[in-house]
Formats: C-alpha cells, structure tokens, sequence
C-alpha cells in the first residue's frame, strides 16, 4: 500500500504545571492517505486541537514534545528548523481555524490578504495576483467579489469570513488541509454552504483533509474514516461505516448514545457525562478507565495499543487485545 | 383547552441605529399554555432573543402587547412589574457571564429569594442545590470554582428558586459537550414536570428542540414562519425556510441520504425589510406572489404556515 502522507506515531505532549510536568497527549498515532478525508473527534479538552498544532508546528511555546514522529511526505516535521517549516505552512500544509474573523489580519482587506498569499506562494506579480485573487473570491462563491475584496474583516460575516479563508487555501493548493471546527459559530445554513464549498474543493483540487469536529453528524457526511480521541489518547479508528454501526471501543459507544438526533429522538434518561472532570488523570494507563463499565485491573496500568478488529479498524482497549505481561 | 398562562400579541421591536432603524421583531403572535415546552428556533439575528427580552420586560416593545395570566405587563408600574418578575424567569446562554463572580453559589442562589422576601430557611437552598444535582459543598464556589456543567446548573437552580410559572431559557446547553448536552436537557425536563413550569426554550439547535419540546416556532428575518407541534414541523415542514433548516443540519449516520435544500446567500438586512416573504431572495421556490404579504396558512392543529407552498395543502384537505 501507498505510504500514507501524514502519518503521527506516538505523539506525546506535556505542559508544565506548578507539580511537574503534566502529559497532555499520550501516544497519539495517526494516519492520512493521500485525499482523503480523516475526521478527528472528540469532546472539549480530548486534545484534537493541540494534535493540529503539533503537525503544523505552532504549538505554545511551553509545550514540549515528550517523544513521537510526524511524518509528512517522507520527512519528521518535528525534526526540520523553523524556516524550513514556515515554508511549508501554507503551500504543503494549511489550516483553517475555529474563528475565521480571528485568522484574518483585520488591517488588512481580504482581496490583498488572498492576493498575498498568491504573491508569495505562486511567485506572481502584484496585479495578477489581485486579479487571480477576486477570482478566487468569485470561485468560492462570493458575490460582488470586487466589492467584497475591498472590505476589512470585521466588515465581514462569519461566513464570507471563512470564504475568504478558503479561498486563500485555493491561492496556496496545499497537499494537506487542517480544518479546525470551521464551522463554530456560524448558522447551520451557512455551515451547510461552507461544507458543501469545502467538499467541492477537496474533490477539485484532491486535497487531503483532516477535520477536526466534536459533531458527529458532520463525520458522518465528510469524511471516509475518524479517528476518536478523548482526554488526549486515541480510542479508535474506524471507517465512517463501520464507526457507526459497529462501534468497539465503550467509549465510542457511549459517545454515539449520547448524540441527539434531529431526525430520531433518543431517550433523554440513562446518559450520563463523559468529560473527564479533571486534567490531572490518575491513571497512567486507558484514561477512560475512570468511566469505563467494563474498566479490568490492566487498564490502569499501561495504555493498550491499537488491535486491528476489522479492514481499516483498530481499537485502544483490552477487551481485543491481551494485556501485555 | 385552559387559559394561555402568556399571550404576544402583534409584538414588534425596532431599535435605533443612527440614521437607521433595526427591525428586529416584525409582527410576532403566539400563546404559552401552563406546563408546555415550547422551542423558539431560527439562526442569528431572527429576533428570538430579542422577543424573549420582550416578554421578561427587559426590553419595551415598540408595538404590540405582552399579557401574563391575562394582564398586560406593558400596562404596570415598575413596582408592579417588579412584583411579577418572581413568576418569569430566564437561564441565560453563556453561564460564565451571568452568575456574578464575587458571589458564592449560595447568595447566589438566596439572592432572588431575598428580593421577593421569599427568603425563609437554608433548607430552601439544599433543596434546589439537590433538585439539580449539585453536590451540597458546592454552595462555597464561586462561579470560577466550578464546570461548565456546574455554572450552568447553578444557573437553572438560580432561576426556579422563586417557583416561577414561566422560565424562558436562552440556549441553556450551547456551551456544552454533547454528553453533558442530554444529561442538562434531561435535569430541566425532570424539573419541569416536578414543577409544572412553563418553558420558552430558545435555540438555534433544532436536536435539543426536538428532545425537550411539545410545540415549536421558527422564526426567521423577526417573523414567525412556521409553528405548530414538534413531531409536525420536524417531520413534515411546510415553510421552505424550516426545510432547508432541518435539511441543513448533519445527521450522524452515513446510512442517511437526504436531498439538501441550499439556501442562496446569507440573511438579509434588518434595516431595509421589503415587504412580502422575508425568504423571497433566497428561496429557490420563489414566485411572484412572494413578494406580497404572505398569510399563515392554517393546516389544522395549531400548525400555522407563512408560505405560499402550503396554500396547496390547505385545500388537499379541504377536498
């Protein structure tokens, strides 16, 4: 097989905290295969985000890498300097982020911010670049694009905003996009565009797309296969298919019967909180012992790696693998 | 069917924007009966909190009138108005800006008590803390002490300690992760049978409507579109603008194929409303008598339509 084009072996991460050093991602693994579209999943603080930011190297400065490789395209991003990374940022490797107002350089008006980023990536001239850039505009489906161009960020809606955004992805054609929940804070129609307009991209171009998402339902229309994590391990990885109608992992399980459907109500009584309730986990071994039913005497002790149960599916836990001695 | 413990009547709210006026509520009418769970749904900037701010006196409508248990609260003394707050109250969206960061859960919680000199035993405190599944030492925190889930609980208790009739809750669970999402609509839908309170469920998250209410109205451009009951409007809606709201939202599973209806474009300017269908840009249904005042179209049981398409419907069964 094909050697996937981003491949995160056993990343570990920790932040300093005023009791030594506390390990905030632990042994993450992950692969992309060249486009196609990963879903990485998971509630708030399971780490999704800060598994991003360690691939496009622009973690906090106090965050110190513990152990782990980031393979992309046959070299360790860990490993290469800083200027070798900022130029790959952007033309190899974007991202888009939660907050599209936020990620655009608000002195700047957006048909010279997508104009720039041609200049830079592209080697065109100013002119052209401009030209090229309300073009783009036009692509992702702005309207008035040359209007819309001369407008500041903040004179923008969140919508147009992440146009934008998109659009200056289409100026770098990078071979990885890294979508950080972009569709937080925007109404479901317009999440819906942005979506659709994120798809017809990713098909046109053949852009490999890791999305990061807490929406299932979002998964479940993007992507091909999702990795789950929670409190900074990963549980599963799965198909889309097979995530959803053989899910393994308990904590997949009970994640997926707590999701509430607008087309099929669920029963509201039984569920209960998964969300670690501290950081400071107590266990150096499966961080979701604590909630597990099925929680054995081994799971507090070392983390289980993945097992294979299925094409394309592997599972973090001891009830398909044997403890190791 | 009983009396209407809330009545809108032609609600409209417009503010001034320098030389501009925002429309923000345009014509709102509907009635609240005791111990119902309504939902008020649509996307940013329909109104739906605008209305509700109306409805709890917060803000004065510009026209139209408001009346609890028949009385019109447009019509009475602040004194007056004061006296009835204890019957309304409201759990607001973001729990870290509304609970007051120098207070401690307790006085927190003693504080509406205190107001409407309800205040009569700390019992009165453990009980709510209990009723919402807090623990009892929480009552020490403060607000930075404590979860999101926490904050938010505390919020709910804040708002049923003076035994109000209607609770309007203004995107109550949009702060939360998915798992504490259900377990949050679960609490408030034990509490509202235990109390037979009434509930105006404000959000602009159709799954959460669909699990906590009995009737549902969207809203969109500050009008009423579509209303009627839940199971109704989700698997039947009329208007186009519910459609392409419910087919907007993602299902998870990849066995579900639905057609999608795109909504062109983004919601118009409240500054400049044209008359006719507030949707009339963005349909892709349109026709020439869209951009005429548009009728609720009534197809029975309570199920109100402002959409030409449901014309048909209304004589399908008339026939």
């Amino acid at each position: 097989m094909d050697q996937p084009l981003l491949q995160v072996k056993e990343l570990s991460l920790s932040f300093p905290r005023q009791t030594g050093r506390q390990r905030i991602l632990d042994r993450v693994s992950l692969e992309v295969r060249a486009h196609e579209v990963v879903g990485l999943v998971g509630e708030s603080g399971s780490g999704k985000t800060l598994t991003s930011l360690a691939i496009i190297r622009l973690l906090p400065r106090s965050a110190q890498i513990d152990g782990g490789t980031v393979w992309f395209d046959g070299q360790d991003l860990l490993s290469l300097s800083e200027g070798r990374v900022r130029g790959m940022r952007g033309a190899q490797i974007a991202m888009i982020f939660q907050s599209p107002r936020a990620s655009l350089n608000p002195l700047m008006r957006a048909g010279d911010q997508v104009a720039r980023a041609l200049k830079q990536h592209r080697g065109l001239g100013r002119k052209e670049a401009y030209r090229q850039a309300i073009e783009l505009l036009q692509h992702v489906g702005i309207s008035d694009a040359e209007a819309r161009a001369r407008a500041y960020p903040h004179q923008l809606s969140g919508g147009m905003a992440q146009r934008v955004l998109v659009a200056m992805m289409l100026a770098c054609r990078p071979r990885l996009l890294i979508a950080d929940e972009p569709t937080t804070g925007l109404d479901v129609t317009i999440q819906a565009q942005i979506f659709e307009l994120i798809k017809e991209v990713q098909t046109e171009t053949g852009a490999t797309l890791l999305l990061i998402t807490h929406d299932l339902g979002v998964v479940s229309e993007m992507c091909q296969r999702v990795a789950i994590m929670y409190a900074g391990q990963i549980m599963e990885v799965a198909s889309v298919q097979a995530l959803f109608s053989e899910p393994r992992h308990p904590y997949t399980e009970m994640l997926l019967g707590s999701v509430m459907r607008v087309d099929r109500p669920v029963d509201l009584e039984g569920t209960q909180p998964l969300t670690p309730s501290q950081t400071t986990y107590q266990t150096a071994g499966c961080r979701f012992a604590t909630r597990c039913p099925y929680v054995m005497p081994a799971c507090w002790i070392t983390p289980p790696s993945a097992t294979q149960v299925g094409p394309d599916h592997s599972v973090n836990c001891y009830r398909y693998s044997e403890p190791a001695a | 069917m009983s009396e209407p413990l809330l009545q809108v009547e032609g609600l409209h709210k417009h503010f001034r924007e320098g030389p501009n006026t925002i429309h923000a509520v345009n014509g709102v009418s509907f009635e609240l009966y005791p111990g119902e769970s309504v939902g008020l749904v649509g996307e940013s900037g329909c109104g739906k909190t605008t209305t509700a701010r109306c409805i709890l006196g917060l803000e004065r409508p510009t026209r139209g009138r408001i009346l609890f248990r028949g009385e019109d609260l447009g019509a009475l003394t602040p004194a007056q108005l004061r006296a009835r707050r204890r019957h309304f109250q409201m759990v607001f969206q973001d729990p870290h800006e509304s609970l007051n960061p120098r207070f401690t859960v307790r006085r927190m919680l003693r504080e509406p008590l205190m107001l409407h000199g309800l205040f009569r035993a700390e019992e009165q405190l453990t009980q709510t803390v209990d009723r919402v599944n807090l623990e009892r030492s929480l009552l020490h925190r403060f607000q930075h002490q404590l979860s999101g889930g926490q904050k938010q609980r505390v919020g709910v208790a804040r708002a049923i300690m003076t035994s109000p009739q209607l609770v309007v809750l203004d995107e109550p669970t949009s702060s939360l992760d998915m798992s504490l999402r259900i377990h949050v609509l679960a609490l408030l839908r034990r509490l509202q049978h235990e109390s037979n309170m009434t509930y105006l469920f404000i959000s602009h998250d159709l799954s959460t409507v669909r699990h906590l209410c009995d009737r549902v109205l969207v809203m969109y451009l500050g009008q009423v579109v579509e209303m009627g009951r839940t199971e109704e409007v989700f698997d039947a809606p009329r208007h186009v603008y519910t459609q392409a709201l419910l087919s907007a939202i993602p299902i998870p599973d990849p066995n579900v194929h639905r057609n999608r209806i795109l909504l062109e474009g983004e919601t118009p300017s409240l500054r400049e409303l044209k008359p006719g269908c507030g949707l009339q840009d963005r349909c892709p249904f349109v026709a020439e008598e869209c951009r005429l005042p548009v009728p609720d179209y009534d197809l029975g049981g309570g199920h109100l339509v402002a959409c030409r398409l449901a014309k048909e419907a209304v004589t399908d069964e008339r026939n």
